[in-house]
């Protein structure tokens, strides 16, 4: 179920909210609890409930691993429960790319059969083996396994993160329990969840049929010109950025309705000056996850430069392998390992020869943001040959240049259909209405990604992540902060009215497919 | 001792104002959403197949949808629950044929296939069903070059339009069909609030048991439990784009013969593969070609079209071995124009003669139908396109007239 349909919004958030709070305002607070561990488990099998076992038994066994690993703080026991999570997501994750690589390398054709990624998998897998090493180093403890359950199921950050730890959660779940300050939590949840849901419905599902085409052009073979390719990998850099800033924007309001602060997870990275703070900025339990489990245990920046981008390599090919088993992936992963290392490359530079330059902040953040957006190309085509042929477009290597880029092929919604007829009807042809549509909304969501405070900024007065990250930024154009007061409601409820005339009814998060 | 948390907001002044408002706004759209929602759960449109199947066994329901009427899915349900030992599969020209003319158990597959992908499907009902015999009712035009072109052209159309409503109008994109099409349907007072009230309250606009948007909303009848369809005397709807669009659709469909058309071999070859699939199968296979009032054919073009379409008919019933009888031409058993229920659709007393005469060629069809009973309705309802039963008189059907 995503967030952003009338199906959640008007049906299940409602009828959750109203059974948990209401157990919870009477004072039964492990039914309040089990109430929201249910609502998640339905949450869940609203996508397939076929897989509904896969979470439960997940959810038991790392409980009982994590729990004995706590009392014993043996080493076998934290081996034995990691081992068994990275083997249940190998297989449902990793079994084809694997097996079609051993059936190649080997010269065999080992029938590999079909397997459905259960949703979520990369997420609650990981977030157990944060869990399991937490237990075994003392940082964990939690004998309750209804509350166990709880802080894996809990539905809004279920399917695609935040990776939160135990500590972060749990603490705050029991001062709920007692805050009973429940039209706070509504509103201020309410507010920050909408924000998000604009994101989502008003940015990334309107860039989502542009970047779509250009990418459904690279497989089919069709030349979209160096024009279209770089206007489809703009749009597609921007709607995942706005994709995936609208579930973290909205994971937040949704907990914050059941009187919980998650992580934040996603801080303007498109703000970001260099490689390193993009990392620091985008998915950011991802990344705190993969230094902290992988990056951290392998060395880290312990033993040298050429061990530090050693292991820098080897985490972000890893961290690209999380997202898909699929070469492009991986790809992707080792061009952020090679930004990385070439940056941390630069900053030895100079400290060891004493360079003494500095660039102005917007040929950083420019800088930045050019090689992630390259970097975007091999993360959404279909193949490696796809992403190949979409650079050749890009940098003018490939022949033609198709006129219908943004005309024909697009299936556009209403407003972009409206303000298409408005630019014919000042007498631009079907291909300059389109390209000004399209490349319209791409400045338009560049603009708002580059100069607008995000989301945990605008709410900072009445929200803390639950990390102790603070959301802040060197510039933006304005100075928006949220405030309960009369200006406020016009524009959230506007924005609210706006999103559900334009709520589609199929339009999944991104990140649902990792 | 519990302190207020600093990330709170004091629930007073502009506070408690904003959040009142917010919560109230959020309230006022969840009931916008819901009113719809509980009206189309009430009349069972967003139910699934199988309960729809099921609740027609028990009360026998008419079904016909309003927003998206999966009817090949519907058509499979039925199929599964009731173990069929005939089925008649076609468009909706078989429609007319019910359970009443056969002493086994009966499925009408009417409108149950995709008319592009007939033999995909054919072949699906098949594996699902394992009938005995299988009735194919083979529309004059399902061969023709343009009617297939027409058809994936229509549908990829449809497609990028995200269909229609039951009111006709389209929203492709901006709210749910489901939301728009109810309160659509009371600003443009096409239906009442107390009616819609009604549905809410009692599951019905109309008399009687009914399923779907449609069947509640537009007394224009529909599928009853054993999947043939009631023609419901119908208050006339507007006429808006999809009605204009469906009646163009309808007249090309009606002159694809007529207008330098061609037999398409490729569909000719895919009628012939089925045919031998399903007896593959053990299923023995009837062919007929339904019936057209007496005006066709009209024009020099379609009867050379007619006649190629009974020779090739002719010829994969030769190949076959399969049954195949032409009844284009129904007069000839004694279907009279008044049968019809309208320029397309025979009804079933026209059926039943059909039926009859299949019987008299066919042994193995014979032993399936209720002979005496077939005989007993041609004697006495002979000239009327449907008959009175009580599923009508329950549903406050008004006899349709004859067609002029």
């Amino acid at each position: 179920m995503v967030f952003s349909t009338y199906d959640f919004l008007f049906f299940f958030l409602p009828i959750c909210l109203a059974v948990s709070l209401f157990l919870r305002h009477l004072g039964f607070f492990r039914s309040y609890i089990a109430s929201i561990v249910l609502f998640s488990f339905l949450f869940y099998a609203f996508w397939n409930p076929n897989y509904l076992w896969i979470l439960g038994i997940s959810i038991f066994f790392n409980y009982l691993v994590g729990v004995y690993a706590y009392r014993t703080r043996e080493f076998p026991v934290l081996i034995l429960g990691v081992s068994a999570n990275l083997l249940l997501i190998g297989y449902y994750k990793y079994k084809l790319f694997f097996g079609g690589i051993a059936n190649d390398l080997l010269g065999t054709s080992f029938t590999l059969g079909h397997v459905i990624l259960p949703l979520g998998i990369s997420f609650f897998t990981f977030q157990q083996i944060a869990w399991l090493v937490d237990c075994w180093q003392g940082k964990a403890k939690e004998r309750d396994f209804l509350s166990y359950s709880l802080f894996i199921s809990f539905f809004p950050q279920l399917i695609a993160g935040p990776i939160v730890h135990h500590a972060e959660i749990m603490p705050q779940v029991t001062r709920s329990l007692v805050n009973s300050n429940i039209r706070s939590d509504l509103t201020i949840g309410l507010s920050i969840f909408i924000v998000g849901l604009a994101k989502k419905v008003l940015i990334a599902d309107r860039l989502a049929p542009f970047a779509d085409y250009m990418f459904a052009s690279a497989v089919d073979g069709q030349p979209v010109g160096m024009l279209g390719a770089w206007s489809g990998v703009s749009a597609y850099a921007l709607q995942i950025y706005f994709d995936f800033s609208a579930y973290s924007d909205m994971a937040i309001g949704l907990a914050r309705m059941f009187g919980i602060d998650l992580p934040l997870n996603f801080n303007s990275p498109y703000k970001a000056h260099n490689i390193q703070d993009f990392w620091r900025r985008w998915h950011m339990t991802l990344s705190r996850f993969l230094r902290d489990y992988l990056y951290f245990p392998l060395g880290g920046n312990r033993h040298g430069q050429l061990m530090r981008w050693r292991n820098l390599m080897i985490t972000m090919l890893l961290g690209g392998l999380w997202h898909g088993a699929n070469w492009t992936f991986v790809f992707w992963g080792g061009l952020h390992g090679l930004y990385l290392v070439a940056f941390r490359s630069w900053l030895w530079t100079k400290q060891r020869f004493g360079v003494d330059i500095a660039f102005p902040t917007f040929v950083g953040v420019g800088l930045t943001l050019f090689f992630v957006v390259l970097a975007w190309v091999p993360f959404r085509a279909e193949s490696f040959a796809a992403s190949l042929d979409i650079y050749a477009q890009m940098f003018g290597i490939a022949g033609a240049t198709s006129s219908d880029w943004m005309s024909e092929g697009v299936i556009y919604g209403v407003p972009e259909t409206i303000a298409r007829g408005v630019f014919a009807g000042a007498g631009a042809n079907a291909f300059m209405s389109g390209a000004l549509v399209q490349l319209g909304l791409i400045s338009l969501a560049l603009m708002i990604a580059l100069t607008l405070p995000n989301t945990a900024e605008i709410f900072s007065r009445f929200f803390s992540p639950a990390d102790g990250s603070v959301a802040g930024n060197a510039w933006s154009a304005l100075r928006l902060r949220w405030a309960p007061s009369m200006i406020w409601l016009l524009y959230i409820a506007g924005i609210f009215v706006i999103c559900v005339i334009f709520m589609r009814r199929q339009a999944p998060f991104l990140y649902f497919q990792f | 001792m519990v302190e207020m948390s600093k990330r709170d907001i004091e629930i007073e002044g502009n506070a408690r104002f904003y959040s009142v408002g917010l919560l109230t706004f959020y309230t006022v759209a969840l009931a916008l959403v819901m009113l719809p929602s509980i009206l189309l759960w009430r009349s069972g449109e967003l139910w699934p197949v199988q309960w729809i199947v099921t609740d027609q066994s028990a009360t026998g329901a008419i079904w016909s949808a309003g927003l998206v009427a999966d009817e090949g899915g519907y058509k499979r349900a039925l199929v599964k629950a009731h173990r069929p030992q005939v089925v008649v599969a076609g468009s909706s020209r078989v429609l007319g044929i019910r359970r009443d003319a056969f002493n086994v158990p009966f499925i009408n597959f009417g409108r149950g296939f995709d008319a592009v992908n007939f033999d995909r499907d054919l072949l699906r009902l098949a594996d699902l069903a394992q009938p005995k015999i299988l009735l194919w009712g083979i529309d004059h035009q399902l061969p023709a070059r343009r009617y297939q072109n027409l058809l994936m052209a229509y549908r990829g159309k449809a497609g990028k339009l995200d269909q229609s409503n039951v009111d006709g109008a389209f929203f492709p994109e901006i709210i749910p069909r489901s939301v728009m099409t109810i309160w659509g349907l009371l600003v443009r007072q096409q239906i009442s609030p107390i009616g819609t009230l009604s549905v809410i309250l009692r599951g019905a606009y109309f008399e009687g048991p009914r399923l779907g948007l449609r069947a509640n909303l537009g007394n224009l009848g529909g599928y009853g439990a054993d999947g043939s369809y009631h023609y419901l005397d119908a208050f006339a709807r507007p006429r808006t784009a999809l009605d204009k669009l469906t009646v163009a659709l309808k007249k090309m469909r009606e002159s694809t013969a007529r207008d330098q058309d061609s037999i398409s071999p490729q569909t000719m070859d895919r009628i012939q593969t089925t045919v031998e699939g399903l007896q593959r199968r053990g299923i023995t296979v009837v062919l007929f070609l339904t019936p057209l009032p007496s005006q066709h054919p009209v024009t020099e073009h379609e009867r050379a079209y007619l006649a190629d379409l009974r020779r090739e008919l002719s010829s994969i019933s030769e190949n076959t071995m399969a049954l195949f009888f032409d009844y284009l031409d129904a007069h000839a058993i004694g279907v009279q124009d008044k049968e019809f229920i309208d320029a397309t659709h025979a009804g079933e007393v026209a059926m039943l003669k059909l039926l009859g005469d299949i019987g008299k060629h066919s042994e193995a069809v014979r032993r399936v139908l209720r002979t005496a009973h077939i005989e007993g309705v041609i004697e006495r309802h002979s000239g009327e396109a449907t008959l009175t039963s009580p599923l009508y008189r329950e549903l406050g059907l008004k006899r349709l007239e004859p067609v002029p």
